[in-house]
């Protein structure tokens, strides 16, 4: 075995260590820091693009950068750039639940009462859960004087109520019924947005859905897609987990969106192809596996994975 | 740290696709760490070899095999991740460490659910990354028991989700494990530099087991080999794209495109052995000559220290 020995590591080091004692804090603390802002990565996911977890590669997405822009916007209480924001967010995707409801909400900051009715109703069209979207849609017709509709709200919130039981949700739904009789003010962002927080719900999702619970996924992937806007990591688990239970239809909206917003996402074409392989369609499951091999220069898991389901079912 | 990533972006005001493109070529070690001493440490050395080579293909095939990130499947394959990764020449890592499947630097839950989609358990309990050579003395003493090949066949199939490897490939691992041991270590016993040449020796593993696979006619095992080649070859062009060099990208790509088309005339034509081992030697010299040439701008690549050093610690 050919060990060549070079000294330029321990030069590193020992330059670091020769330093005045002040300055050695100082530089290595500094450099430490540094990357950990840059280089630094938890590394867990690659459930889509590679090695990153979804908070690592958010950056390379102009939709999920637009929508951390439009989050960061509204905690400072800038409505208008939020707004900006969340509407760039939904041209590109515009099934995205929480972007229409954040964008409800920057409109209601802004007293646009009328125009904030719509996303509010997107937003509840695409996750009829969202409570915070009942809460403020319910407002939204108090204010507009429109208290038929704002009873509906109220209703629906008190079904949702009793449908989940002993959930979580509970403390949420009673907020927001509160805040429609004008009681209670809710607080403007109650979700917990940290990227660590994000990537945690990421990586639950995707050991649910290597235990085989869809629907647990589910609700991670969702909370997890309200941290981070539409990133195609978490909207390929979104499709991935809705195929698993049979939800076809939904499942190619999800991958479909995923490629929308990275063309060359890895997870997404590779599932895509099981998709088509699982519909009988071995031509488009074919076309799918050509596309991973010419996106994966040097050989990848996902293209050998479709390879392998390809040859199970010809 | 997104955080810290995304007020740049804000700040300068607009987002670079290029630069993430660029980041996208990165090292995939780097993903392993969380500071960045580790990180520069683990692009420029690595723990001193325990094992004494053998001069057998299978030994080569072995030793491959333990640095391929084909051997494992679901998400750590998806990750890039190898045997080697938190084992290293064989021996450990004390510092490797991923977010959700670690608690602190050199400690791993290889039994997480996020890793396994079948062997899991509902427990976050992460051990220590042993040294197989067996410094800490927790190795399996026997490498020859039928309880150390249930171990392996558990590691690669359940904990990570990898493919049933070829029964070459599975004594290849063994015996590449069998002669990692504490009595076969080279002194002095401290980390090596982690050089091209160093890695390079994968190469030459994959080139000797190929041509031993295909003289015994064993597509599955040239299919493995040529596939974790190409892997090794995505290695050097990360670790080359601190600096790229267009030519020799182009270069390494047509390698692995050159490897690919191995595999596809070896399983679909019916060329003899003699003919696909032509093709081979023809590869091996076009692999030796971009060797030297990617040799000649190892200092400008991550292999540096001092370019690795720069890159990790950009405000200096
Ligand atoms: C994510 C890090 C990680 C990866 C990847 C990994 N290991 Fe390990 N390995 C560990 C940890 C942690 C333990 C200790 C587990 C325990 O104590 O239960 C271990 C234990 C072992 C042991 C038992 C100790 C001994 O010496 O007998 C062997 C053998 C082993 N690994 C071989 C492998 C092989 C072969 C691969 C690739 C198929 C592999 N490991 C991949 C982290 C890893």
């Amino acid at each position: 075995m050919n060990i060549k020995k070079t000294t330029n590591t321990e030069t590193v080091f020992f330059s670091c260590l020769k330093m005045p004692l002040t300055s050695i804090a100082f530089i290595c603390v500094v450099s430490l820091f540094s990357i950990a802002s840059n280089s630094y990565a938890s590394g867990g996911g690659g459930g889509g693009g590679g090695f990153s977890s979804p908070s690592q590669s958010a950056p390379r997405f102009d939709p999920v950068v637009k929508y951390q822009e439009g989050i960061a916007a509204l905690q400072r209480g800038d409505n208008r750039t939020a707004e900006k924001a969340f509407r760039k967010v939904i041209s590109v995707n515009k099934k995205h639940a929480n972007s229409q409801y954040y964008l409800g909400l920057s409109l209601f900051g802004q007293e646009k009462f009328k125009k904030a009715k719509r996303p509010f109703e997107k937003a509840l069209k695409y996750d009829n859960k969202l409570v915070s979207a009942h809460g403020y849609l319910g407002v939204v017709f108090q204010k507009t004087k429109k208290f038929e509709k704002a009873d509906a709200q109220r209703q629906q919130l008190i079904e949702l109520r009793e449908s989940c039981g002993d959930c979580n949700n509970k403390v949420k739904i009673d907020n927001a019924l509160l805040q429609i009789d004008g009681a209670k003010q809710q607080s403007l962002l109650p979700l917990d947005v940290s990227p660590e927080r994000g990537d945690q719900l990421y990586v639950e999702a995707v050991s649910h859905i290597n235990q085989g619970h869809y629907l647990a996924a589910l609700v991670s992937l969702e909370e997890s897609a309200s941290v981070f806007g539409p990133h195609p990591d978490v909207l390929t688990y979104q499709g991935f987990a809705n195929r698993k239970l049979g939800n076809k239809a939904k499942a190619l909206e999800f991958y479909q969106a995923a490629l929308n917003i990275d063309a060359d996402h890895r997870g997404a074409n590779e599932y895509l192809g099981e998709y088509y392989v699982e519909i009988g369609r071995l031509d488009l499951a074919q076309y799918q596996l050509k596309k991973l091999e010419k996106i994966c220069s040097f050989g990848c898991e996902q293209a050998d994975e479709l390879r392998r389901w390809i040859a199970a079912a010809s | 740290m997104l955080l810290a990533r995304l007020t740049v972006v804000f700040v300068v005001g607009s987002f670079s696709p290029a630069l993430w493109a660029e980041d996208l070529r990165r090292p995939q070690e780097l993903a392993w760490f969380n500071n960045a001493n580790a990180q520069l440490e683990a692009l420029t050395q690595r723990p001193a070899d325990c094992v004494v080579p053998l001069h057998n293909p299978k030994f080569n095939l072995g030793r491959l095999a333990f640095n391929s990130p084909r051997l494992l499947g679901g998400q750590a394959g998806r990750m890039g991740l190898s045997c080697a990764s938190c084992h290293p020449s064989g021996r450990d890592n004390s510092d490797f460490f991923i977010e959700q499947i670690s608690d602190k630097p050199g400690r791993a839950d290889i039994s997480h659910h996020f890793l396994s989609s079948h062997g899991g358990d509902a427990f976050f309990n992460p051990k220590p990354i042993p040294d197989l050579a067996d410094v800490d003395n927790l190795r399996f003493k026997n490498r020859g028991d039928i309880e150390f090949d249930q171990l392996l066949t558990r590691l690669i199939e359940i904990e990570f989700d990898g493919q049933a490897p070829t029964a070459a490939v599975f004594y290849g691992l063994k015996l590449y494990l069998t002669q990692n041991s504490i009595e076969n270590c080279q002194l002095p016993f401290q980390p090596v530099s982690r050089t091209l040449e160093s890695d390079w020796l994968l190469i030459d593993d994959g080139l000797a087991a190929l041509d031993d696979a295909i003289k015994a006619g064993d597509s599955a095992t040239i299919l493995f080999v040529s596939a974790s080649m190409r892997a090794v070859l995505e290695r050097f062009y990360r670790f080359y794209s601190i600096n790229p060099v267009k030519s020799l990208d182009d270069r390494l790509l047509d390698m692995s495109r050159a490897l690919e088309s191995l595999l596809s005339n070896t399983i679909k034509s019916d060329k003899t052995a003699e003919q696909i081992l032509v093709t081979l030697a023809e590869l091996s010299t076009s692999l030796g000559k971009l060797k030297n040439d990617l040799r000649q701008r190892e200092a400008q690549s991550f292999y540096n220290p001092k370019t690795a050093y720069d890159y990790l610690n950009p405000s200096n």
